[in-house]
């Protein structure tokens, strides 16, 4: 195709009644060698029209994407799928950078995408020549041009920022010289003033950016250059740029001035620089050296610099608000070491008192908002993601550090707030917001000092609770963000509690201001959780709260409501029944409208807010589990939810939906739960594939809860026949296939003499799984063990099936394979069960009087040594399960230490060991030697496995089967039924394996006595009945 | 003279002929013992002789070969085996044949046999003798007085030897007991004799337990001698069954159901004291067991194991019908009951509580019908079984399902105060102590705390027996209130060392102080313990008083400081022995009742009262002389006033120092040397560098204490660490001392035992160990200095060449598997300090894989180690556990 044809083509795309039309041809001969090059061309050719090249740009973006990759054929037979012909790729390469640099914006993104795909794939091996083409570039006196090649050596650089300095060998060389000529640049285009000029300057410092923010490569940037980046990055941050550079601009518009935007990337470099490299006791090991140079190399200058940005924003300069914000966050950072602190100190209170407070305001913005897009002004104050970009958290977080971290601060700043809270807030109800918010920030330190601590109830009533009633919606929110904050406060008047809780609930139920009602919920949770008495006095509103809680939630449909509500439906577990059928009623609808409305951007937060409500359903399903009533009338609501997102496939809810399910089938069954059992096998079989492990748990409720019920209908473990088999015999992972083999046993003891017709399948499942190759040694125990539960289930019947089944790819009889492998595994059966119901299995087959495969004789000597070795496990098992037991009685204390003994002197340093400590197993595990993992795993195997939570009648804790006994039982008889296998069984016992034996033995008959001993308590104590004294005493007769 | 005339006089009644008998037997002793021996098993055995004669040679005899004390006859019995075998021959040939020919009863010469046996068979010698013994039982010639006084003779065995001795030859001796008890046996004598011996068998015939058939014949035998018409023989084979049941519970189901339930409720019933007795003892006993059983049971429970034994829950069974019974036995009383018999009202009482403790809330229902009928009666004594039934079930029920039931009670307990009967009144007013002890909250409240105190005050009048359960309840009472507001005070300050303001007895705490005071006083203080007990409820009151008492407190130091110097006047008018120890006494509490106020005393008010208790406290060490007791006392008083007054205690030093010197000196009684110990520690941390001129002549002392072999073992340890103290309190100066010291302590630290079963050794071990720990602690840190100079200083690198060995030696302690939590807390005090003092330079070359260990072991121990890395380690000032007097 030739370019004119391309460009026709290109263009029909644009026309909407010729468009399918193009883009079908363009699907034809994008195959054709030479295309890719011909398209490159139309992008670059400037007398075309913008939309014809930009149709032509985003075509070549999405082919190399796609195709520039070689691709593998995954069968010999299967086609070659298409690639970019290298013939054509390397034209591409060749043209690319000068491509990049002649074109206009729109087109030059585009590109960038294009070249970075190009660089990940073919640098260094097919394009070794890039650096040097790059350089040509930047050498050259066109300036034009370097814009260009700075954004292809960014690129060039990304593709390595994540990477570990073991895989930057490539990069480093290149770097080498590329560092000292972008610096260069970089001071040579300083005085340049011109929008030209600073775009330049961002694009070196985001090139910096790259190559430092992940790992700082200490050898290619040694102290003398790393000196003289700081120098030109404090040259920039310094200068002050003229209120007439951004005059004539809306606020909003202003950050995205080229020259503002450099000063952002150079705050940016610093904060890292400092946060991650240059924060002694803070920084991974190899960066130790670095990091105390560098603070105090650095320090003064530096935080000078700073310094004087925080100043312009104090002299009512304008300040972009990201800007701000690095500059508050380095200043956070230098308030830990004891060296930085001293640069600080002098300024600190200023500081607070001239940037932090203005910035903790109630703003223009805040206030624009608040009237016309309520909704939008929680979303933003409830968005964590808010909170990494906004000034008012950094300002909130430096307030903290500095009152928390250094001497005198707390004492001065707090002179400050109580001069300002004092103010008349009518009058200036915007500074009191800030003061409040101030005080409220600082409240978990007030609350461990003591005089503070005596005085905060005062301060309470007199400087909050007024403000509560003010006419400002907005410091009635504040009023309810303080108390929320302060809700750990001793309250020596029970009165002053209860006003502020009946304030909270006024704001919460009657006000005007969606925000005051948002935030009244939160501060009157925190109340709730942290003031025993609270909940009493709440408990006769409980009804109205939870209720107008409901219509908030609906109203806003914000997540941390939702755990609000959960909160009070936890607390109030009592008063929660007479309502739980209203409020799952309207939860159900609130549902509903949230996936209904769900599109749009917000999305991600309606389905939060959504599973917010899904949960809360749940904890209502759980606080009212013992109502029968009333869990029969929530079924239907809770049915409705299910249904709906079941039947819109909202994969998204699926975990909520099976989890309210499993909920359903707790205590009972009802027949429309019967009927969402088969919705559930639909489910499963239209995609609900990958939910198989989140259904497991209703699923065991479904054999468990109502076996009768289950039984009677075929299809019930036909479908969960099917379930399994599809897990176990499609590739959907060995974690969902355990799961299948276990639901499989669960029913084969579940069900014990009522499933017989299915034993064959089962156990052909089972073993079917177990000749194809399995990897972990939980999948192969749970195999073994579907057959084992089966042997325990009917032995004879098991061995005779095992007999006659036979499956491909193998000789061997199956049984004899089966028990090899069980015996060879005996060490793989871990926790409780899976070594009790193989103990219960061996026990089976010992007793086998006739018909003992000849499998079973063969390995007849190693039967006794494996139970030996289960018996080992279970004992560890029974002992560690009771000190779990015992530990969660009295986990219970905490140490809250000494507050005062935590700030730090002017020369003391914060060192974070935790983080530290994290930050070094974070590089030991990148370095492949973290060796705690190992550790985690090598433990005895005592404790729990994961699957034996599906509990069967063998873990009930009134079961009656004990596998000691039982054991000792099978033996005893032997030794008189069957004399000679009882010999072939024992007799090349070690004697060592003769002693354990023996213990094994003791244990059991110490277990019955303790079963017994129960037995006799529980009946009230030993049974006399010979109240008479006899006349003879013949004890032996 | 000769000896048949000599054994005759000696029972004279004429003094003089008796002196000269014993003076006779003396010196024949010293002049050839063996052949007097001889002569009097030759009396002994003649039976011509007459019988007082015989008698009188054969307890000749014995007491040749037995005394009380274990060490003397130990001696004696050396003496025995060290005697030429033909005498030995000849005596045990003459008293074996002995048997069954006295007229008297006991037999002396079975006594005689069973004392050469304990000499002989542990060292197996005269191996035939129980062969011997069983034969005069079993032969059906044997006559009755031969089987009496040969199955005595095997009582007497069984009692006295190491059961271990005769493991091997019980299937003989159960062979000759079990033949003396059967039923056919005609002589009740026999039966008696056998079933003694049987009794003190028991121990050792554990073989024949483990054995069903020869359980059963065992069983049987004593069973049906429970049935004996003859009492004596009744009680002893009930005596039998009561400690069979403790030894061999597992293997009682059995007989239980059939037999001894019956039996013993049986002989519950019965008219004669004696019998019902034991059938309440069988019940204890059986509580007893079951209370061990469940605890084992839960033990096992929390470790995920079978018990080794269970229970079988008899008591729990027989709970219904043994609660009337005991009940009825509760009325069995009279008003004279002397104190001190035991009979079956008081073994009911307490058999009634430890079926409580063992049943717990079953035994609520089942005993309230009989409170409910009879307290009320006109009957004191069904009034007085009532209220004792309901003070006895007080305990061991789940205390939330008993508040109700004793809230209930309260206003009929209060009326009860005032009955007619003093007995009744007696046991309410235990009962009344009982409650404040076990269910305080159901008296601390507004409905019953001011009638209660008013009628538990009036009760400090009433007889000494009421007036000092009275007291006891003050105790539990004072004790619960105070604990109740510092619960309150911590919940509100979040601290937990707050004094409370204020508490439930402030208003009331004055006149009942006052009314304990006149009750000390009381000229019949000497009964019942009244006055011992009245000082302990002052004690308890001013311990567990509020802010807002501390005026009454003051008060009370007055008047306690006058009583003193009352007392110490009295001394030289002592007439009697029994006057010197009231005087004792009186000393004793006064001195303890100093103590408890003392450490109420805030530190202004101390200095002002310090002179006048120092002076009446010199004086009684002055007057103490010998009596160690008063010693100890006053010395403990010191040391609280040390506490108190801190480095003012200075001006007294040169008076008190000779005293001090003389307690530490004081080997013989080991407790007034370790009140002296502590004195010289308590001085340390009181008086700081300011000790130093005292340090040459203690630390003389207290070498020679160490040295001493014959100094109880238990000061030891209290002087090692108390090394400690000292280094702390004098610092660097301490060098002069410490190449004798860290001597003392390598050689200390090298200590071990080779019994591993010996816990009270094994405990002792920590207790030297933690002691030597606390001693290097205090040295390192002394010798470092505060924190100004830079560390380390000179000093503190003369323990350099130790370190070694202080790792070492925690290395040890903690391979050790039964080292005490302490030892580990103090090992990692010491890593600390080591670490403080040298900086963590001292790691790399001394850490070992078990200092780390030793540094996770157990989160108390980090708690620890981050109080010692902070600053100097806390000091634990002498623990204030009340003095424990001799009444």
């Amino acid at each position: 195709m030739d370019l004119n044809a391309l460009v026709g083509v290109l263009e029909a795309t644009l026309d909407p009644v010729q468009q399918q039309k193009a883009e079908q041809q363009l699907n034809e001969v994008h195959k054709i060698i030479g295309f890719g090059p011909v398209l490159l061309q139309v992008v670059m050719s400037n007398e075309l029209k913008l939309p014809t090249r930009q149709a032509g740009v985003i075509y070549l973006k999405n082919m190399v994407a796609q195709f520039w990759q070689e691709r593998e054929v995954e069968n010999p037979s299967d086609p070659v799928p298409f690639s970019i012909h290298e013939q054509d790729r390397a034209v591409i390469r060749e043209n690319i950078v000068e491509a990049i640099i002649f074109a206009p914006d729109p087109i030059r993104v585009q590109l960038t995408v294009c070249i970075s795909n190009i660089i990940k794939h073919d640098f260094p091996g097919r394009w070794a020549a890039l650096p040097e083409k790059i350089n040509a570039h930047l050498q050259s006196d066109n300036i034009a041009s370097w814009l260009g090649a700075l954004i292809v050596l960014y690129q060039l650089v990304k593709n390595y920022e994540y990477k570990k300095a073991d895989d930057r060998n490539t990069l480093n060389p290149v770097m080498t010289v590329f560092l000292p000529i972008i610096h260069e640049r970089c001071v040579l285009l300083r005085p340049d003033t011109s929008n030209e000029s600073h775009l330049l300057q961002k694009q070196i410092l985001k090139i910096f950016y790259a190559l430092i923010q992940y790992h700082l490569p200490l050898e290619l940037i040694t102290k003398q250059i790393f000196t003289q980046w700081m120098e030109v990055i404090g040259h920039i941050i310094d200068v002050e740029i003229p209120d007439t550079y951004h005059a004539d601009k809306d606020e909003e518009e202003r950050p995205e001035l080229p020259w503002w935007k450099c000063k952002k990337w150079a705050l940016h470099i610093l904060a890292r620089s400092f946060e991650r490299y240059g924060s002694p006791g803070n920084v991974t090991k190899e960066y130790n050296a670095f990091s105390e140079w560098y603070l105090k190399s650095f320090s003064g200058g530096i935080i000078n610099v700073i310094l004087k940005v925080l100043h312009r924003f104090q002299q009512k300069h304008y300040v972009t608000p990201r800007v701000l914000q690095q500059a508050l966050n380095y200043i956070n950072q230098a308030i830990s070491h004891a060296f930085s602190w001293k640069y600080i100190k002098p300024h600190m209170q200023t500081i607070i008192q001239e940037v932090l407070f203005p910035l903790m305001c109630h703003s223009d913005d805040d206030d624009e908002m608040w009237n016309n897009d309520p909704h939008e002004y929680i979303r933003t104050k409830f968005d964590i993601f808010e909170d990494f970009i906004s000034p008012v958290t950094a300002a909130q977080t430096v307030l903290h550090s500095a009152v928390a971290k250094r001497k005198e601060v707390l004492q001065k700043c707090m002179g400050f707030c109580l001069q300002m809270m004092a103010i008349d807030s009518a009058a200036n109800p915007r500074l009191k917001d800030g003061v409040l918010h101030m005080v409220g920030a600082v409240a978990d330190i007030l609350l461990k000092r003591k005089i503070y601590k005596d005085q905060a109830e005062t301060m309470l009533v007199t400087h909050v609770y007024p403000e509560f009633y003010n006419d400002h919606g907005f410091l009635r929110a504040r009023a309810c963000w303080v108390v929320r904050y302060f809700s750990e406060v001793q309250f020596k008047s029970e009165a002053n509690l209860i006003k502020a809780l009946q304030a909270v609930q006024g704001c919460l139920c009657g006000d005007k201001d969606l925000p005051v009602r948002v935030e009244a919920a939160i501060a009157l949770q925190m109340l709730i959780t942290e003031q025993e008495k609270a909940q009493d006095h709440m408990r006769p509103y409980v009804k109205s709260v939870i209720l107008e809680m409901l219509k908030i939630i609906r109203e806003t449909e914000n997540d941390d409501l939702t755990n609000v509500l959960q909160k009070l439906v936890c607390t109030y577990v009592d008063d929660i029944p007479p309502i739980a059928v209203e409020m799952t009623q309207h939860l159900a609808t609130t549902f509903g409208q949230i996936i209904q409305s769900e599109d749009g951007e917000q999305s991600d937060e309606k389905a939060i807010a959504a599973m917010g409500v899904l949960n809360t359903i749940d904890a209502i399903l759980t606080v009212v589990e013992d109502h029968k009533e009333i869990i029969a009338q929530l079924e239907g609501i809770v049915l409705q939810v299910v249904v709906i997102t079941l039947n819109q496939n909202v994969l998204e809810f699926y975990e909520e939906i099976l989890s309210l399910i499993y909920s359903l089938t707790m205590g009972q069954i009802s027949n429309n739960m019967w009927e969402v059992f088969a919705k559930l096998y639909e489910m499963f079989q239209k995609e609900g594939f990958d939910y198989f492990t989140d259904m497991m748990p209703a699923l065991h409720n479904y054999i468990t809860v109502d076996t009768p019920a289950f039984l009677s209908n075929p299809s019930h473990i036909e479908s969960i026949y099917n379930m399994c088999k599809t897990i176990m015999t499609s590739d959907s992972g060995e974690d969902a296939e355990c799961h299948a083999a276990k639901l499989l046993e669960v029913i084969l003891l579940q069900c014990k003499e009522h499933v017989d017709s299915a034993i064959p399948t089962f156990l052909e499942l089972a073993l079917e799984r177990l000749t194809r190759e399995i990897r972990t040694s939980e999948l192969r125990t749970m195999c073994l063990q579907v057959v084992i539960a089966a042997l325990y289930y009917n032995t004879a019947m098991t061995l005779e099936i095992l007999e006659k089944i036979s499956l491909p790819n193998t000789t061997e009889s199956i049984s004899s394979q089966f028990f090899k492998q069980w015996l060879h595994d005996t060490d793989c059966f871990l926790g409780l069960h899976d070594r009790k119901i193989s103990v219960l299995g061996l026990c089976a087959l010992m007793d086998t009087p006739a018909g003992r495969p000849t499998a079973v004789t063969e390995h007849a000597a190693e039967i006794i040594p494996s139970c030996i070795m289960l018996f080992d496990g279970l004992k560890k098992a029974y002992e560690s399960r009771a000190a779990e037991a015992d530990d969660s009685d009295d986990d219970e204390e905490e140490d809250d230490g000494e507050y005062e003994g935590e700030v730090l002197d002017s020369d003391e340093d914060e060192v974070d060991e935790q983080g530290n400590q994290y930050l070094e197993k974070l590089e030991r595990s990148a370095n492949g030697d973290d060796d705690d993992s190992d550790a985690e795993y090598s433990d005895d195997g005592a404790e729990e496995t994961a699957l034996e939570s599906y509990n069967t009648p063998l873990d009930a804790e009134d079961c009656t089967v004990d596998e000691y006994q039982i054991f000792k039982n099978v033996l005893q008889n032997l030794q008189t039924r069957d004399p000679s296998w009882y010999n072939t069984l024992i007799g090349n016992l070690t004697a060592e394996q003769q002693g354990d034996l023996k213990k094994v033995i003791e244990l059991a008959d110490k277990r019955k006595a303790a079963e017994e001993s129960k037995k006799i308590e529980q009946g009230g104590g030993y049974n006399f009945t010979q109240v008479s004294v006899p006349s003879t005493f013949n004890f032996g007769s | 003279m000769d000896l048949l005339q000599v054994l005759q006089n000696s029972v004279s009644t004429v003094q003089e002929e008796l002196e000269n008998a014993n003076k006779f037997l003396e010196q024949a002793a010293v002049q050839n013992l063996p052949q007097l021996l001889q002569q009097l098993s030759d009396v002994l055995k003649h039976g011509g002789n007459n019988a007082a004669v015989r008698m009188q040679a054969g307890i000749q005899l014995k007491n040749a070969l037995y005394s009380k004390d274990p060490s003397i006859k130990e001696s004696y019995q050396q003496r025995w085996l060290a005697m030429p075998e033909e005498v030995k021959a000849h005596v045990k040939k003459n008293v074996l044949d002995t048997l069954g020919t006295e007229q008297m009863r006991p037999s002396s010469a079975a006594q005689c046999v069973a004392y050469i046996a304990c000499a002989e068979l542990p060292q197996n010698q005269w191996q035939d003798l129980i062969d011997s013994l069983t034969k005069n039982v079993t032969n059906p010639n044997s006559t009755e007085e031969m089987k009496v006084s040969t199955l005595e003779a095997i009582g007497y065995i069984c009692q006295d030897i190491d059961p271990v001795i005769l493991l091997k030859q019980s299937n003989e001796i159960l062979t000759a007991i079990v033949h003396g008890m059967k039923k056919d046996e005609p002589s009740a004598h026999v039966r008696y004799a056998a079933t003694e011996a049987l009794l003190n068998s028991l121990e050792f015939t554990k073989a024949n337990f483990e054995k069903e058939s020869e359980r059963h014949f065992i069983m049987q035998v004593v069973c049906e001698a429970t049935q004996s018409n003859n009492i004596q023989v009744k009680v002893a084979a009930l005596q039998c069954l009561v400690k069979i049941m403790s030894l061999y519970y597992l293997y009682m189901e059995h007989y239980m159901g059939q037999a001894l339930f019956a039996i013993t409720v049986d002989s519950m019933k019965s008219e004669f004291d004696e019998v019902s007795l034991q059938g309440i003892e069988f019940w204890s006993n059986v509580c007893d067991e079951e209370v061990d059983l469940a605890i084992e049971a839960s033990e096992a429970d929390e470790q995920g194991r079978p018990p080794e034994r269970t229970s079988r829950f008899y008591a729990k069974g027989a709970l219904p019908y043994l609660v009337p019974l005991l009940c009825m036995c509760l009325t069995r009383q009279e008003e004279f009951d002397d104190d001190d018999e035991w009979n079956p009202c008081k073994a009911a009482g307490v058999c009634l509580m430890l079926l409580a403790t063992c049943c717990e809330d079953e035994i609520v229902p089942i005993v309230i019908p009989f409170i409910h009928e009879n307290i009320k009666s006109p009957d004191w004594k069904c009034r007085d079984a009532a209220v004792m039934a309901f003070g006895s079930v007080l305990e061991g029920p789940d205390p939330n399902n008993l508040k109700k039931l004793v809230e209930e009670a309260m206003p009929m307990l209060i009326g009860l105060l005032k009955d007619p009967s003093v007995v009744v009144r007696d046991t309410t007013a235990w009962t009344v102590g009982r409650v404040c002890e076990i269910l305080p909250e159901a008296v601390i409240n507004e409905q019953f705390l001011k009638p209660l105190l008013i009628s538990l005050v009036e009760g400090l009048n009433s007889e000494a027996r009421v007036a000092a359960n009275v007291c006891w309840a003050f105790s539990s009472l004072a004790e619960a209130a105070y604990e109740q507001a510092a619960e309150q005070t911590a919940q509100d300050h979040h601290d937990d060392s707050v004094e409370p303001p204020t508490y439930c007895l402030s208003s009331y705490f004055e006149p009942i102080i006052e009314k304990l005071l006149e009750t000390t006083d009381r000229p019949d203080g000497n009964q019942h313990n009244l006055r011992s007990a009245a000082y302990e409820a002052l004690m308890e009151l001013v311990k567990n008083s509020p802010k807002d008492c501390y005026f009454t407190v003051q008060k009370t130091t007055m008047v306690i400081l006058e009583r003193l110097q009352q007392v110490i006047q009295m001394e030289s008018h002592l007439q009697s022995s029994s006057d010197r120890v009231q005087f004792n006494d009186l000393q004793s509490l006064l001195c303890a009742t100093l103590q408890s106020v003392l450490r109420k005393v805030t530190p202004e008010d101390a200095p002002k009262v310090s002179d006048p208790i120092m002076l009446a406290l010199l004086r009684m060490f002055e007057g103490a002389g010998q009596a160690g007791g008063v010693q100890e006392d006053a010395l403990l008083a010191v040391s609280t006033l040390i506490e108190v007054l801190g480095e003012a205690f200075m001006k007294y030093m040169d008076a008190f120092k000779p005293y001090l010197a003389i307690g530490l000196k004081n080997h013989a009684e080991y407790q007034v040397c370790i009140a002296a110990v502590g004195i010289v520690g308590d001085l340390c941390r009181a008086l700081g560098d300011k000790v130093l001129p005292f340090c040459d002549e203690l630390m003389q002392l207290l070498m020679e204490d160490l040295s001493n072999n014959g100094l109880h073992r238990s000061v030891k340890p209290q002087i090692l660490s108390v090394f400690g103290d000292i280094a702390l309190a004098i610092g660097p100066a301490f060098k002069n001392y410490l190449e004798v010291i860290l001597n003392t302590l390598n050689q200390a630290s090298q200590v071990t035992v080779t019994d591993q079963d010996d816990y009270d050794m094994i405990d002792y071990l920590n207790e030297l160990r933690e002691a030597c720990l606390e001693a290097y602690t205090g040295i390192i840190q002394g010798l470092k200095g505060d924190m100004t100079t830079p560390s380390p200083t000179a000093d503190v690198n003369l323990m350099l060449p130790h370190i070694e060995h202080i790792f070492g030696f925690i290395e040890f302690i903690y391979m050790d598997a039964d080292h005490s939590d302490g030892c580990i807390a103090a090992s990692c005090g010491i890593i600390g300090d080591l670490l403080v003092a040298f900086g963590p330079t001292i790691l790399p070359m001394e850490i070992k894989e078990c200092t780390v260990l030793i540094l996770w072991e157990g989160e108390e121990a980090r708690k620890r180690l981050s109080d010692n890395r902070r600053a100097v380690r806390p000091h634990m000032c002498g623990d204030e556990t009340p003095h424990v007097w001799n009444v």
